[in-house]
């Protein structure tokens, strides 16, 4: 998806940043309407919100250590964040904070200060840092969060943020849709769709209304740019840092289930009923299945609260609902298979990482991925542990031995490897034995058939 | 004159000592050139003298005598050969000359050859508005018949011809003709502005090995036009002859042939002369003599052949079937590329029976479906009968006629000698239209090819499926292409090798007595691997149940190093050979055999035959090889490009064209040992490629079973219930619900799939009741998907 564009592209224009900003007028509120429609002062209304939120806009500049292209690579990245306390929690998205390595922020007086990662969410693509004044304590000024559900479309708002490193930039636009659903991106919330420009570097901003609060979070864009972009609902945004300052993560439940709407104008998919939602499958060994949940199965309700599903737009909150089940006690699930209906118990389990981490095997010249159940990348069958490739550096003694990305690793010499630590441990045995001849045999699994191939590192591409 | 035969003498001796002789009069003439007396300063030639030498000790007891005598000869000699040579070129310069001719292009029919081999020679003199210059000689003054080297090309490339005399002086010609038994052609002019008298001939016989003398031509340089002398023969030219005749010599080219005291002999137009003379013409008597073809003559015959072939030649259509879109598109050679109607042409070997004289490769004779033969006015119905097995072509029965005559196969079964014109007859359709294309060619040489056989070379290049008759319009041969069975086992394409410059590679001239067995009795001499078939069994392929990886080198090595020692390389010869493999079929015959995962195949040996054929790696990187027949794709992503397995790969291609029953032995490395096994070949069990499918028009979904290949690369349980989505029609309703290829349909309202069978029929169900409604469940990488589709 486009967020991946925002933060990428953003890298670019580290020098444009460089720029002094005007300190914000103060002034107190100024009588902007009588009635709701009479006499508007459009620009003060613009004024005023902007002053409220502008001195929480934080201009994020994370140094990441990341895997592409076959390798370990350390980049900065650009994005925007908000402050929500005044001891300097600060909101930004997951991918403008993730795998940072060191996190440096501008505020809106162009002071430059350190933030901790607090702890991130990919599922919803939010983020909590700290800042670290340098001073020891300070107070700073915080943006308050809007109740989102009252959000209706055509409402003004705007975006502030940092786009393409541009920082404290303004753009203006209407709530487009207040209830968007985006197939693949985020599963336990909607979108707030706008028209105020998002660019990349608007990552992690604050969708502000009228009244000078955040009501989203700016995370995605299109990266042929237009007028659509996407924010993280505030409600959303309020329940995961409260999670994420709880325990550095949002600590959700896993059933296994994938869920389907009753009705799918889009697939022209429609079941019969008003209540509950569909299984569409039910993942290997999960709760869902030990359970003896079926694909094709309705589930009515959950401890008793409806799981009702009859559009896409339902979804996010059926699995909210869900993800936020206990762990590891007994759930009632009420569900309906063909006209028969059934109480099923099923004890869930902690969801935990939702991609597999990453190791570069440097001299060899490739990067290697866990495999995860939660993230399934075209292995052409389903695992759920493991070691694949996750790119091969061209050039590189992966490439001359023959390795493809999404190669499934077997075995290493006669080392099996299950896990990333297996992997991990043989290449430094390999690398560490000075004496050995440098090649290495590998056995992998390639479209479901395993075959040999012989890794040749004698050649230091890294010299070249 | 000193022409010695003494008794007894060698001939060889005696050829060595005409050649030495000529190198002193070169040497003599040398000195003239530079104007001094040659007596007086310069010594007998080496040669010679050694030569003298050996006289001397022929006769001893006169020894003094001789020398006195030999230094009289010698004298006389010198005297007798400048003579010689002042009559050799005066006679040149009066009776050679050049043939010029102008070319132009003709975009009409093709040429012999094709436009490549027509290109290469003739259209590089037409765009560098060059002639090409031919050295002849007037044979009778009289009649203005004049004798040069023959191009051959047709008369429609002929803009103009002209003669150019010694001294320069141009003079209008016209082509004539062409002679049968010389390689030479025939001009006439009424302008000759040399000698009225025709040259002195030497008439009388020559013993085949006392021919001497100088070739003289005529050529020019950047002084002018020059006579140019040669030496004749020279013992190193002279050859055994395969054929069981006598010697031929090699000439020092083109020109008049003149004997050791300048008169002439003969007139040699193609660099070689038949001592004898009985191979074909040369002496000049003779050459008066030989059988001419006018061109007028040649028109009335070609005519007449036109009308005997065009009994038994017919004009065969071969309509190809449709090829799915996911299927090899085939190329085609004839006028329209694109069109799956192609028109081949044949000659009727029996009444019904017509011999197609093309090599098809097995996948175009596959998609055969449907055929038939131009008669007169009418196309009738064929069928396939059979492709050979040792030459490319094959045979359509017509049904329900009969050929007005019938391609005769008992004509002249001796060898056409060197130089010999032939008359071929050849077809092409150009505009829609068939052409006859009658012209003539000549055998130039022979050629020892695939399997020591000995094959013909023609002077120009031919086409293949050419007729060649002799002229008595009686077939002789064709030119058909040579199959070499090994390379198509292995897998060489051997198609495009046949088309390199126009000069067709394989290409061998076929006597019909060498066919007429293979027309007669057409059943023993076919290939049972090539015949028709529907697109499934098209597919279908023969196995033994394993999937392999190549050996590299490397791998060799590293595999050696794990095991601790050196058997993977001695047997693979270091990774050249070897194909490893990496997976084994349940219930194949490799699994009954007990061939493991990590058996190094080695090759594989038909019963009966000397030479395994060794199982040669790609040389790839030790990855996996082939096209791509299918592609993996989910949900509306792609997988970016990775292909499925292909079945197709080097070894099911091999073993599919041995075919089924084919008895093979198989050799492989198992552990430490190196084992065989026998086999007879037989048919995979359908794959992806050749599985049954069922397309349904209301959902435009077309699904096939569950093969054992997919089951392998999902890795799918054996009992795993299902068809797999083959193809999803744009803008129908599975479309519109978002399914796409490769999903696998586990079951339909509730109930699994079992296979396409019980899916049709179902689906069938479905869509006849009034509101039907198919639930399915859709399955990849172990999640699946509910699918509700509505029939109105």
């Amino acid at each position: 998806m486009t967020h991946r564009l925002l933060l990428v592209s953003a890298l670019v224009l580290v020098a444009l940043s460089a720029g002094a900003c005007t300190p914000d007028r103060d002034g107190d509120d100024v009588i902007i309407h009588k009635g709701r429609y009479e006499g508007i002062n459009f620009e003060a209304v613009i004024e005023q919100a902007k002053a409220k939120v502008f001195p929480t806009l934080v201009y994020v500049r994370p140094i990441r250590e990341d895997y592409s292209e076959g390798k370990k690579r350390r980049m900065v990245v650009g994005g925007s964040g908000v402050i929500i306390s005044e001891d300097g929690y600060l909101v930004t998205n997951h991918h403008v904070a993730e795998k940072a390595i060191e996190i440096r922020c501008v505020l809106y007086d162009n002071t430059m200060l350190q933030a901790d990662l607090i702890g991130t969410d990919q599922d919803t693509d939010l983020a909590l840092l700290k800042l670290k004044p340098a001073d020891g304590e300070r107070t700073f000024p915080v943006a308050r969060l809007a109740d989102s559900s009252r959000l209706e479309e055509g409402q003004f708002v705007m975006a502030l943020g940092a786009p393409w490193g541009l920082k404290r930039s303004i753009s203006l636009g209407v709530v487009a849709s207040a209830q968007r659903y985006l197939e693949g991106a985020s599963q336990y919330s909607l979108w707030i769709q706008t028209d105020a420009s998002l660019n990349p570097g608007n990552s992690g901003g604050p969708l502000i209304n009228t009244d000078g609060e955040v009501v989203g979070i700016n995370t995605l864009g299109f990266n042929w740019g237009g007028d659509m972009g996407f924010s993280v609902p505030s409600n959303t945004v309020a329940y995961v840092i409260d999670q994420l300052k709880q325990h550095g993560e949002v600590k959700r439940s896993w059933t296994g289930l994938r869920l389907q709407p009753l009705r799918d104008f889009e697939r022209d998919s429609f079941f019969e009923g008003e209540r509950g939602v569909l299984v569409a499958s039910v993942d290997p060994s999960s709760p869902a299945e030990q359970a003896g949940l079926q694909p094709g199965d309705l589930i009515l309700s959950v401890n008793g609260a409806p799981t009702d599903g009859l559009y896409n737009e339902d979804l996010p909150h059926v699995r909210d609902l869900l993800g936020r089940l206990p762990i590891g006690e007994p759930v009632e699930f009420k569900i309906e298979r063909g006209a028969e209906g059934r109480t099923l118990a099923m004890t869930l389990r902690e969801k935990g990482l939702v991609e597999g981490e990453d190791l570069d095997l440097k001299r060899w010249n490739m990067t290697v991925k866990a495999i995860n159940e939660h993230f399934d990348p075209d292995l052409f069958y389903y695992v759920k542990e493991g070691v694949y490739v996750q790119a091969v550096r061209y050039p590189g003694n992966a490439e001359d031995a023959g390795f493809r990305r999404r190669d499934i690793i077997v075995k290493v010499d006669d080392t099996p490897v299950k896990t990333l630590d297996d992997i991990r441990k043989v290449y430094d045995a390999v690398m560490a034995d000075t004496e050995r001849r440098k090649w290495v045999l590998f056995e992998i699994m390639r479209r479901g058939i395993p075959s040999l191939l012989v890794l040749d590192y004698t050649r230091d591409y890294d010299k070249e | 004159m000193r022409r010695g035969r003494r008794p007894g003498e060698e001939g060889e001796l005696r050829m060595a000592t005409r050649l030495a002789t000529l190198v002193s009069v070169l040497a003599l003439l040398v000195c003239m050139a530079a104007g001094r007396p040659a007596a007086a300063q310069q010594p007998p030639a080496a040669g010679a003298a050694a030569i003298d030498g050996d006289d001397v000790v022929a006769d001893p007891r006169a020894a003094n005598d001789d020398q006195a005598a030999d230094d009289q000869d010698e004298a006389e000699d010198k005297a007798d050969k400048a003579e010689a040579f002042r009559k050799v070129m005066d006679q040149s310069r009066q009776y050679l000359l050049t043939v010029a001719i102008r070319w132009q292009k003709d975009e009409g029919e093709l040429p012999d050859g094709g436009y490549e081999a027509f290109e290469s020679s003739i259209g590089t003199l037409v765009e560098n508005k060059q002639s090409s210059e031919d050295v002849g000689v007037m044979l009778d003054p009289a009649a203005g018949l004049i004798m040069a080297g023959d191009h051959g090309a047709e008369s429609r490339f002929v803009e103009a011809v002209s003669g150019i005399t010694a001294g320069g002086e141009t003079f209008p010609l016209n082509r004539h003709g062409f002679y049968l038994g010389v390689d030479a052609a025939a001009y006439r002019t009424d302008k000759w502005p040399g000698p009225a008298d025709p040259l002195a001939w030497v008439d009388e016989p020559a013993d085949p090995f006392e021919v001497g003398g100088l070739v003289a031509t005529l050529g020019r340089d950047r002084l002018g036009w020059r006579v140019t002398t040669s030496t004749f023969g020279g013992a190193t030219s002279q050859r055994a002859d395969m054929l069981g005749l006598e010697g031929l010599v090699g000439s020092g080219g083109r020109g008049l042939v003149f004997d050791d005291d300048g008169r002439p002999l003969g007139f040699c137009a193609d660099s070689r002369i038949s001592l004898s003379g009985s191979r074909y013409a040369w002496r000049g008597p003779d050459l008066l003599k030989a059988r001419l073809m006018t061109l007028e003559q040649f028109d009335a015959l070609k005519a007449e052949v036109e009308t005997q072939v065009g009994g038994y030649a017919h004009e065969v259509r071969i309509v190809y079937r449709q090829p799915e879109a996911d299927e090899q598109n085939l190329e085609f050679e004839g006028e329209d590329r694109a069109s799956l109607t192609q028109y081949y042409y044949g000659y009727a070997v029996s009444p019904r029976r017509v011999f197609v004289p093309v090599k098809l490769e097995k996948i175009y004779i596959q998609r055969f479906k449907e055929i038939s033969v131009r008669l007169g006015e009418r196309d009738v119905p064929a069928k396939f009968l059979g492709a050979y097995l040792e030459f490319g072509g094959f045979v359509v029965e017509m049904e329900g006629a009969t050929s007005p005559a019938v391609l005769p196969v008992g004509g002249p079964a001796d060898v056409p000698d060197f130089n010999r014109a032939v008359m071929t007859y050849r077809h092409e359709r150009k505009f829609g239209r068939r052409r006859n294309v009658v012209w003539y060619n000549r055998v130039q040489d022979y050629t020892r090819g695939y399997m020591d056989r000995l094959w013909p070379v023609m002077k120009h290049p031919m086409m293949r499926g050419t007729l060649v008759l002799d002229f008595d319009k009686r077939p002789i041969g064709l030119s058909l292409i040579e199959r070499r069975l090994e390379q198509e086992k292995k897998g060489e394409d051997t198609r495009w090798r046949y088309y390199y410059r126009g000069r067709p590679e394989g290409l061998r001239l076929y006597r019909v007595d060498q066919l007429a067995a293979a027309f007669s009795d057409p059943e023993k001499h076919f290939d049972p691997n090539l015949k028709p078939a529907s697109e499934q069994e098209e597919k279908r392929l023969v196995w033994l149940g394993v999937e392999t990886q190549d050996l590299t080198a490397r791998l060799a090595e590293m595999l050696d190093h794990m095991a601790a020692s050196g058997l993977t390389q001695k047997w693979t010869r270091k990774g050249e050979i070897g194909l490893r493999v990496t997976h084994v079929y349940r219930d194949s015959p490799a699994a009954a055999a007990g061939i493991q995962v990590g058996d190094i195949l080695l090759e594989v040996k038909e019963t009966g035959k000397d030479k395994p054929i060794e199982l040669e790696p790609s040389g790839g990187r030790g990855g996996f090889r082939g096209s791509m027949p299918w592609m993996m794709g989910r949900g509306g992503r792609s997988s970016g490009g990775d292909g499925a397995i292909d079945r197709r790969n080097y070894l099911t291609a091999l073993l599919t064209r041995l075919g089924p029953g084919t008895e093979i032995t198989l050799a492989y490395l198992q552990g430490t040992e190196r084992k065989t096994h026998d086999f007879t070949l037989q048919w995979a069990p359908h794959d992806f490629e050749s599985a049954d499918k069922v397309k349904d028009e209301k959902t435009g979904l077309t699904v096939k079973n569950l093969t054992y290949d997919v089951r392998a690369m999902l890795r799918l349980d054996d009992d795993q219930p299902g068809v797999i989505v083959a193809k999803v029609e744009d803008g129908e309703k599975a479309d519109i619900a978002q399914i796409v290829p490769y999903q696998i349909i586990t079951e339909l309202n509730g109930r699994p799939v079992s296979d396409v069978k019980d899916y049709e029929t179902r689906m069938k169900a479905i869509q006849e009741a009034d509101t039907g409604t198919a639930v399915f469940t859709l399955l990849w990488m172990g999640k699946s998907r509910i699918v509700r589709i509505e029939f109105p």
